[in-house]
């Protein structure tokens, strides 16, 4: 409300400003000038005006105009008729104010003039003048459509900004997971002594993972190869630890291989699938990452034979992906996660295929 | 003297860390090695060790669930190791507790053995200082309120119940019944002490001896003198007393 308070104030104001500027251009004119009684003809003239002029701001504000296009001629037109109109009809009453103001003056000239003898002259004189201020009230307005409109668009960039470095913020910290860094160092530490052999590969592995971590492209598409290498760094490490425990499977085709997915967007599945279908029981359990196509869309499917997804419990992994997705592909995309109890969760991303979808074919 | 310990982890070589270091330390004995929190539970009744090495993330139950479900006084000298959690570690300072961080080297793992040493002989007299394990679960509580699985016993045996599969809580006595799926077990616990460890949003008390989890209720009916019947998806009706029910002030 205050922002309306604000408009109207502005609106008044120009017009009080204009009577002003219209009385001391009166007062110039004359050799004894009545300076109260112009004062008061011209604020009312203009209270008038401002009156009129709300057609003008309905107007701006219900049919703007919002380009030069021939399509928007009805627009313009009715701009245009509407403000010779408003122009016009203010004149009049002007006029009867003016009238109204002298009417002693007139009394003496009537008889042999009559009370309109002076309008054509008054519309020669005013009526040009007068349109142009309606233009102008006309460009204010929309100046300051234009205006609010751009702050409005300057906030939502800055908004979605925000959202967008928040995402790549909470993504770097999930690749670089302080708690499966220290297990897997600690698991270094317990191979060095019985298996150092074991160490040694662990240690190339946990090296590659980190390289991948860091190497982290600012691009945000990735050929789904890059992305699979990552996640078999991980999982290399995670096998490890969790020894027997853990099968996987991978299940992609080959000329899928070159296809464009968000960097990092399986890792954080693939571990919701290891915490939830794994860590969280002690028999072993089985990953299976799939990829397919279907007409325009990659589909990857993560799917573990653990409790089961239960819904409404999605941790930050999962809204930080849905997040991501949705700044990407805005609602072209699809996550569903579908869990049945004790037999496991099914998390399918639906990605549309770029155009280019093949790395070889740029 | 020997003190007997127990290893407590998920991870097969996680567990092989502390035995190896162990192995060199000629006055502790390593009884036992658990792979869960469940099965900690009842090594550490069974065998009743002087310490136990305990990972805090752990399948099914974790290292706090453990000492929930024994209680802090029934737990031998607790060395808890962990890779990462920075609220335990917070409580751990606060409370003066040793930890292990993992990875740890020779060198600091003998520093936490040595005090852990001076607790296992101090807890050998009566009256001996202890470790304040009461003090840090209130601590963890406060940062970690609500539980989602509790252990209870039943027979001679541990169940899992996930307190989303619990429908509702009955007063016994010194006791609580939970009533899960057609069964129910008996948990030394009082009212106000299980509704503390319960999510707010999901359990309400609706008589003095009467818990509901919201989920399982499929009506609420008026009653007589202000009362309403609540009626349970498996047919159970139960009560709202007068007393309890601003408890629904958004649903009646």
């Amino acid at each position: 409300m205050a922002k309306n308070t604000k408009k109207w104030m502005w609106y008044w104001g120009a017009w009080a400003l204009l009577a002003l500027y219209m009385a001391s251009w009166d007062i110039s004119m004359t050799k004894h000038p009545e300076l109260l009684r112009l004062l008061g003809m011209n604020l009312l003239q203009n209270l008038v005006w401002g009156l009129l002029g709300l057609a003008l701001v309905w107007l701006a504000d219900h049919h703007p105009l919002e380009s030069f296009s021939p399509r928007e001629w009805r627009n313009w037109g009715l701009h245009l008729g509407t403000s010779i109109l408003v122009a016009a009809l203010g004149l009049f009453v002007a006029y009867l104010i003016n009238l109204g103001f002298y009417a002693d003056e007139w009394k003496k000239m009537a008889p042999t003039m009559g009370y309109f003898s002076r309008l054509p002259y008054f519309y020669r004189n005013y009526f040009h003048t007068n349109l142009l201020f309606m233009w102008a009230l006309l460009g204010a307005l929309h100046g300051h459509l234009i205006y609010r409109k751009f702050r409005a668009r300057e906030v939502e960039a800055a908004r979605l900004e925000a959202r967008f470095a928040e995402a790549q913020n909470l993504a770097l910290r999930m690749q670089l997971q302080p708690h499966f860094l220290f297990n897997t160092l600690n698991s270094i530490s317990a191979l060095i002594h019985s298996n150092p052999d074991g160490a040694d590969r662990m240690i190339g592995r946990l090296g590659d993972f980190l390289r991948m971590t860091l190497e982290a492209s600012p691009e945000q598409l990735v050929p789904l190869r890059k992305e699979l290498a990552f996640i078999e760094a991980y999982l290399s490490i995670e096998r490890v630890r969790f020894q027997d425990r853990l099968q996987m499977r991978v299940e992609i085709p080959v000329d899928l291989l070159g296809a464009r997915v968000p960097s990092f967007i399986l890792q954080p599945l693939v571990e919701n699938a290891l915490k939830h279908g794994l860590s969280d029981r002690s028999q072993s359990g089985t990953l299976i990452v799939r990829a397919r196509k279907d007409s325009e869309y990659l589909v990857l499917e993560v799917q573990d034979d653990g409790e089961g997804f239960v819904a409404g419990r999605e941790g930050v992994g999962l809204s930080n992906v849905r997040g991501r997705l949705g700044l990407l592909y805005r609602g072209r995309h699809r996550l569903d996660i579908m869990g049945a109890s004790g037999k496991g969760t099914l998390v399918t991303l639906r990605l549309p295929l770029d155009p280019v979808m093949n790395e070889e074919a740029l | 003297m020997t003190f007997r310990a127990l290893v407590v982890d998920d991870e097969a070589l996680a567990r092989q860390r502390i035995l190896h270091l162990l192995e060199k330390e000629a006055d502790f004995e390593v009884v036992g090695e658990c792979v869960n929190g469940i099965e900690a539970v009842k090594a550490i009744e069974e065998l009743n060790p002087d310490l136990v090495f305990l990972d805090i993330q752990m399948p099914e139950l974790d290292g706090f669930g453990v000492i929930d479900t024994l209680g802090p006084e029934r737990m031998p000298t607790t060395l808890f190791v962990t890779a990462y959690d920075q609220h335990a570690m917070k409580a751990f300072e606060v409370h003066a507790l040793d930890y292990l961080l993992k990875p740890f080297d020779a060198e600091r793992f003998q520093q936490a053995l040595q005090r852990a040493r001076r607790w296992c002989s101090s807890g050998r007299s009566e009256g001996a200082p202890r470790q304040d394990l009461d003090a840090l679960m209130t601590g963890i509580h406060q940062e970690r309120p609500w539980v989602d699985r509790l252990l209870v016993r039943h027979g001679d045996r541990h169940v899992l119940v996930r307190t989303s599969a619990l429908q509702w809580i009955e007063a016994e006595d010194n006791y609580v019944r939970l009533h899960v799926e057609g069964t129910s077990f008996l948990l030394r616990q009082t009212m106000a002490g299980i509704l503390g460890r319960l999510d707010p949003s999901q359990f309400r008390r609706i008589h003095r001896s009467a818990i509901v989890n919201l989920d399982f209720i499929k009506e609420l009916q008026p009653w007589t003198s202000g009362d309403h019947l609540v009626i349970m998806r498996d047919g159970t009706k139960l009560t709202l007393s007068r007393t309890f029910r601003e408890q629904f002030g958004e649903y009646l």
